[in-house]
């Protein structure tokens, strides 16, 4: 397979055990397309050897897309590329390389998003969680203590 | 299984015809504008999923195909009960499975507003496309079309 797929999990907050709030998905979401434009924004400059003028241009750039899980099973970020060849029809984004030699271009963006946004991401994933374990919970009533004493009368 | 829902942009394809005498592939401005409305376009499915299929929502995503006729976003979801999910009491009333439903209605909803900044973005393109003819070299033109970068 030549498709990309990148997973990110968040090793300290994997234990949760249960699905993410509102909140704190929607930092998760926030993340997941920050990171996808981690990929996706270098992603341009192509040389397009031997391809006609008129033929399809920046195809595994739109194809660049993110999911997210904010159920029991996550925190989690993954980011995809499932592009076809335009002749071929075939997976080829994680071949694609910016000259001979050098590492594929995927692997190397990989690098720079964990170096640049992964910590970021972490950060504010755990300072959400550490939010919802630090908030009162809501309130509720408490039953006035009886006082009483309670009895049974018996007869025979 | 899952669900795949394409959407085709046929009046954005007509007016780049219009407006640039011939169909053109989307430059790299054009596409970004495209992606938000694909981003804003599934945010909107899934602030109306039920959260109690939180993975099914989770599972919603978008792509754009900008590059050849048709133009279009592509809204997918690979979860495998997703196109089974209806809300409570729905199936009891007869309504169809959630996703035939709310895509729709959501891409009615958002269409005027969708095509008025694809067409926005597209004129944008073609000043500028006229501007360079007139002014600049093919380096900026190839910058336009994504095919150098900075």
């Amino acid at each position: 397979m030549a498709d990309v797929k990148i997973t990110t999990d968040t090793p300290d907050t994997k234990t949760l055990g249960r699905r993410l709030s509102q909140a704190e998905r929607a930092v998760l979401k926030k993340w997941a397309r920050r990171f996808r434009e981690g990929y996706q924004a270098p992603w341009v400059g192509w040389k397009y050897e031997d391809r006609p003028a008129d033929a399809p241009r920046l195809v595994s750039y739109d194809a660049w897309t993110e999911r997210i899980d904010s159920t029991m099973n996550g925190p989690r970020i993954t980011i995809l590329n499932e592009a076809r060849g335009w002749r071929s029809g075939k997976p080829y984004v994680a071949f694609v390389k910016r000259s001979k030699g050098a590492p594929s271009e995927f692997m190397r963006l990989t690098a720079h998003v964990n170096r640049q946004l992964l910590p970021q991401f972490v950060s504010e994933m755990t300072q959400e969680i550490m939010k919802a374990l630090t908030k009162p919970g809501p309130s509720r009533p408490i039953r006035d203590s009886d006082t009483g004493t309670e009895t049974l009368d018996l007869e025979i | 299984m899952g669900i795949r829902v394409p959407i085709r942009l046929r009046s954005v394809e007509d007016y780049i015809v219009q407006a640039h005498g011939s169909f053109r592939q989307l430059t790299l401005a054009e596409r970004q504008v495209l992606r938000e409305w694909a981003d804003h376009i599934v945010d909107l499915i899934q602030a109306a999923w039920p959260v109690d299929t939180g993975f099914s929502r989770d599972g919603y995503f978008a792509t754009i195909q900008a590059s050849q006729r048709p133009i279009q976003i592509i809204v997918q979801d690979d979860v495998g009960y997703v196109q089974y999910v209806r809300r409570k009491g729905e199936k009891q009333a007869g309504l169809d499975f959630l996703w035939r439903r709310l895509i729709p209605q959501i891409i009615r909803q958002v269409s005027p507003a969708l095509l008025a900044d694809m067409k926005a973005a597209i004129d944008r393109t073609e000043a500028e496309l006229k501007r360079q003819q007139q002014t600049t070299g093919v380096q900026d033109f190839l910058r336009l079309f994504g095919a150098v970068r900075g």
